[in-house]
């Protein structure tokens, strides 16, 4: 079975409570919830959930179920933000909101992670294309992404995923 | 800082580019407005005249004629005697518009020029939003167009707020609001397109200076409905900046860091309304309370 990893090039910023969290290749923006957060953030590669389980209730001072935590890395790896491969698939349907709907009956508040897709700037009426942004070169960041727009990360200007 | 005299220049490999520098330009000027340097050159020398009080408020000509931007505006003579001159306008080498109609050409340079700034300035953050000032506190209202922000935010201006702007929120990293007054957009009811109204005819003010962020309120507007709001928590409304934000795949540390500073202290609200007037009651008092 393989160890939740978190995923790479990701941005995070402390929003009130929550955390904002960047994926650089996808673009898309999440939401998430402390208990979320700290899943995320635990997630090397060398945890198994049952020590995720640990390290968190260990964190938050109070007792977080196995249950809770995989319910937490389903949605994380739902948004592709962690890469997990469970060994037992988790319910879907009826079953899975008869899980859900048992998990909130015992008073567990669930982590919580919700996602956006960041719009293209032709999206918000700018009209400027991703080809425009990619053929002005060095005037809107030194480098761009997957999908070809350009991108300049952090202050220092650091690059992130692979150059055009 | 002083005007540089002559034409402005984008140094740029492109064929289309070094096929316009070969055209014959009479004037130009190179302009600085929050951190990025825009240029115009042109052949007719009544085209400066008709585009400078369509550029972005606060804009002052740059100290250099190096450009990071380069509109082009050429003109020919018509074939026929008598008929107008036409004008071809170009968004650094890309064709932008062609026509004889001088005045709806600048208003499309303006609209590219206000495109241009809000996806490159280094120093600010643009979200799509309307944004009114009331006693010292800013009302941001971000959304896409047809949401009904212009309409809202010319209600909070009849109210007594002071108008800050209703296409971005220019925000700094500390999350407060800069004005950004461009005459209020209305479409159209008789066509395509969009009315521009002076802030004057609505009876309003212009905002001076930044303001910190006192609400964020994320409201659609849906004839049938009346008002209905609930609480946003910090996280999802800076999600919803996000969302709004021109610069959110070149810049999103800093898009990110904006919209979490602007939503940390905030009153945060998310839902529908009907009728403009009484949501922008409602925000007020909100406010105030």
């Amino acid at each position: 079975m393989m160890k939740p990893e978190a995923r790479k090039n990701l941005l995070f910023q402390e929003a009130g409570g929550e955390t904002l969290v960047y994926d650089l290749e996808r673009h898309r923006a999440h939401c998430l919830d402390r208990l979320a957060a700290l899943l995320l953030k635990a997630c090397d590669g060398s945890r198994d959930p049952g020590e995720l389980a640990a390290l968190v209730s260990r964190e938050l001072e109070q007792d977080i179920p196995l249950e809770v935590v995989e319910v937490g890395l389903e949605r994380l790896a739902r948004a592709r933000l962690v890469s997990w491969d469970p060994e037992k698939q988790p319910p879907e349907g009826l079953e899975r909101r008869k899980a859900l709907s048992r998990l909130a009956l015992a008073g567990l508040a669930l982590p919580s992670v919700l996602t956006l897709a960041s719009p293209l700037s032709a999206q918000i009426g700018t009209r400027i294309t991703p080809g425009q942004c990619k053929k002005a070169g060095g005037n809107l960041g030194r480098c761009c992404t997957n999908n070809k727009l350009c991108i300049l990360v952090g202050s220092n200007g650091a690059c992130s995923g692979p150059p055009c | 800082m002083a005007q540089v005299a002559g034409i402005p220049f984008y140094p740029s490999d492109s064929r289309c580019m070094r096929r316009l520098d070969e055209l014959p330009w009479k004037e130009g000027l190179a302009f600085t407005v929050w951190g990025v340097r825009l240029g115009l050159r042109t052949m007719d020398p009544t085209v400066l005249p008709a585009v400078l009080p369509l550029l972005p408020p606060g804009w002052h000509p740059a100290g250099t004629l190096r450009v990071q931007w380069l509109y082009s505006w050429a003109s020919r003579k018509a074939r026929r005697r008598g008929n107008p001159a036409i004008h071809t306008l170009y968004s650094g080498p890309y064709h932008m518009n062609q026509g004889s109609n001088v005045e709806r050409l600048s208003l499309t340079l303006a609209a590219d020029v206000q495109a241009q700034l809000a996806l490159r300035s280094p120093w600010r953050v643009f979200v799509h939003a309307g944004v009114v000032g009331w006693r010292g506190k800013a009302i941001v209202l971000p959304g896409r167009s047809g949401v009904g922000k212009s309409t809202l935010t010319a209600a909070l201006v009849r109210l007594g707020a002071s108008f800050f702007s209703d296409e971005f929120a220019v925000l700094d990293h500390k999350g407060r609001v800069y004005p950004y007054p461009l005459p209020l957009r209305f479409p159209r009811k008789d066509g395509p397109g969009s009315l521009r109204v002076p802030l004057e005819e609505l009876g309003g003010r212009s905002a001076q200076g930044p303001l910190p962020v006192g609400m964020v309120a994320v409201l659609r507007f849906l004839p049938s409905t009346g008002l209905r709001v609930h609480a946003l928590s910090p996280g999802r409304a800076a999600l919803e900046l996000v969302a709004q934000a021109v610069q959110a795949r070149i810049r999103p540390f800093a898009v990110l860091r904006a919209a979490a500073s602007t939503s940390a202290e905030a009153v945060l609200l998310k839902g529908h309304r009907g009728e403009a007037e009484e949501a922008a009651r409602f925000l007020l008092e909100k406010l105030d309370s």
